[in-house]
């Protein structure tokens, strides 16, 4: 289980993350919605280990965040920015990362892979926009991660690929994993997320 | 990421050559090799000092950005892969460490097999040689600090910026031990340009930059522990 507890998080005096607590089990999909700067990517981070938060925790099977451990031992995470390797194509970007915990085989990329319909051999640089995501979208999943964070993960994707995108973050759910997508929609998340939770001014809400 | 580490590797192997063979048509090949003797009357000018700090500069480009590329883009995803913010730190640092060995290998496999048939190798060489390699290191682990809060292009041309102020200053104007600390960049040409000389002095400078390094990666590790990622 993931736990936040009364996390409170400011950047330069305004508070971004208001006293948040929340428990997320595995094997469940959560939505996330709340307009731009609600704080739902931060929320996202703050998961991630990327955030030290002003007070409170996240804790993760047990184990605190920033005191037990960096960052959760298994997580996938798609956010903002997150560029891979342009001079590599999709297979090699995978195994350079999958080089780092080695829990992933050849078998278990070129899966990804062709779960998120990525059949291609070029590099990454010649990728479009919504391929990019669909690359992003195998690195958050390709090591079966116990916790999948993914902000805003239909962006750029056509109607089929948003589809795949969907049934794959069933399967993962199917897996036992947790898994967390943050939109700006709400209808978006209704039709995937077990439940969907609201973001205002640093502050969740549960619908 | 942008730059390319095999482009860097061959501009930092022509920048040692260039080093090497202005020396030598400048006719002052004992000069050339930077890391040994000390000429007797330290009269190193700038101009005939510039090549020997461009290894330096390339040396210090070569290394930059690797703690600001963790806080952005493809950083991210190697940084969640990772259970512990000062492994991965220590193992950034040790990386450096293992890359400045070979590039100072290189340096001084070069200026031996050149100057082989010219001067015999003084004793004090490797000392110097220590003395350099943990000079550049020092400040290899600062651009790593700093590049924490400031752009690391910006770093790196701050570091290369006082390195040259810090050589020209202990040269010309400066003789107090303090302040060859203060200007401790000077310290890798110190049996070059006078500022490490008698053998008291050199094991005092050594103590300071072996310190200065670990206080260094010490203050480095709680920074970053600190840090947002965005």
């Amino acid at each position: 289980m993931v736990e936040i507890k009364n996390y409170c998080k400011s950047i330069k005096s305004r508070p971004i993350l208001n006293n948040v607590s929340y428990n997320f089990e595995y094997g469940k999909i959560y939505g996330i919605y709340g307009h731009n700067g609600s704080g739902k990517t931060m929320l996202l981070r703050a998961i991630a280990g990327l955030l030290v938060p002003d007070s409170g925790s996240v804790v993760i099977d047990g184990k605190v965040l920033h005191k037990d451990m960096s960052f959760p031992p298994s997580i996938g995470i798609v956010i903002e920015n997150m560029n891979l390797l342009p001079q590599y194509n999709a297979f090699d970007n995978l195994k350079i990362l999958g080089k780092i915990k080695k829990t992933a085989t050849d078998e278990d990329i070129k899966t990804a892979l062709e779960r998120v319909g990525l059949k291609s051999d070029l590099k990454v640089k010649k990728f479009s926009l919504g391929m990019k995501q669909r690359l992003n979208i195998a690195q958050a999943v390709f090591e079966k991660q116990k916790i999948i964070l993914l902000d805003e993960p239909t962006n750029a994707l056509d109607n089929d690929g948003v589809q795949l995108i969907y049934k794959l973050l069933k399967e993962e759910k199917e897996r036992g994993a947790l898994v967390v997508i943050t939109t700006h929609h709400k209808e978006d998340l209704e039709e995937i997320c077990d439940v969907v939770l609201k973001m205002t001014e640093g502050e969740l809400h549960e619908k | 990421m942008l730059k390319s580490k095999l482009v860097l590797s061959i501009i930092l192997i022509v920048a040692c050559l260039a080093q090497l063979f202005s020396c030598v048509f400048q006719g002052n090949f004992q000069n050339a090799f930077m890391i040994g003797l000390a000429p007797s009357d330290y009269g190193l000018e700038i101009s005939k000092f510039l090549p020997l700090l461009l290894p330096v500069c390339f040396i210090l480009f070569f290394t930059s950005g690797s703690i600001e590329n963790l806080k952005q883009g493809y950083g991210k995803m190697l940084i969640v892969r990772n259970y512990s913010k000062t492994v991965l730190i220590l193992k950034r640092c040790l990386n450096n460490f293992i890359a400045l060995i070979c590039i100072v290998l290189f340096q001084f496999i070069i200026f031996f097999v050149a100057r082989e048939s010219m001067t015999p190798v003084e004793s004090g060489t490797l000392k110097s040689l220590i003395m350099y390699f943990l000079t550049i290191f020092s400040l290899i682990v600062i651009q790593s600090l700093l590049e924490i809060s400031i752009p690391a292009h910006i770093v790196n041309i701050g570091i290369f910026i006082y390195c040259f102020i810090a050589y020209y200053l202990v040269q010309n104007f400066v003789d107090a031990p303090i302040w060859k600390m203060l200007l401790f960049p000077s310290l890798m040409f110190g049996m070059q340009n006078g500022a490490v000389s008698g053998e008291s002095i050199y094991y005092g400078y050594l103590l300071f930059i072996v310190a200065l390094n670990a206080l260094c990666i010490f203050i480095l590790n709680l920074r970053f522990k600190k840090t947002d990622i965005f």
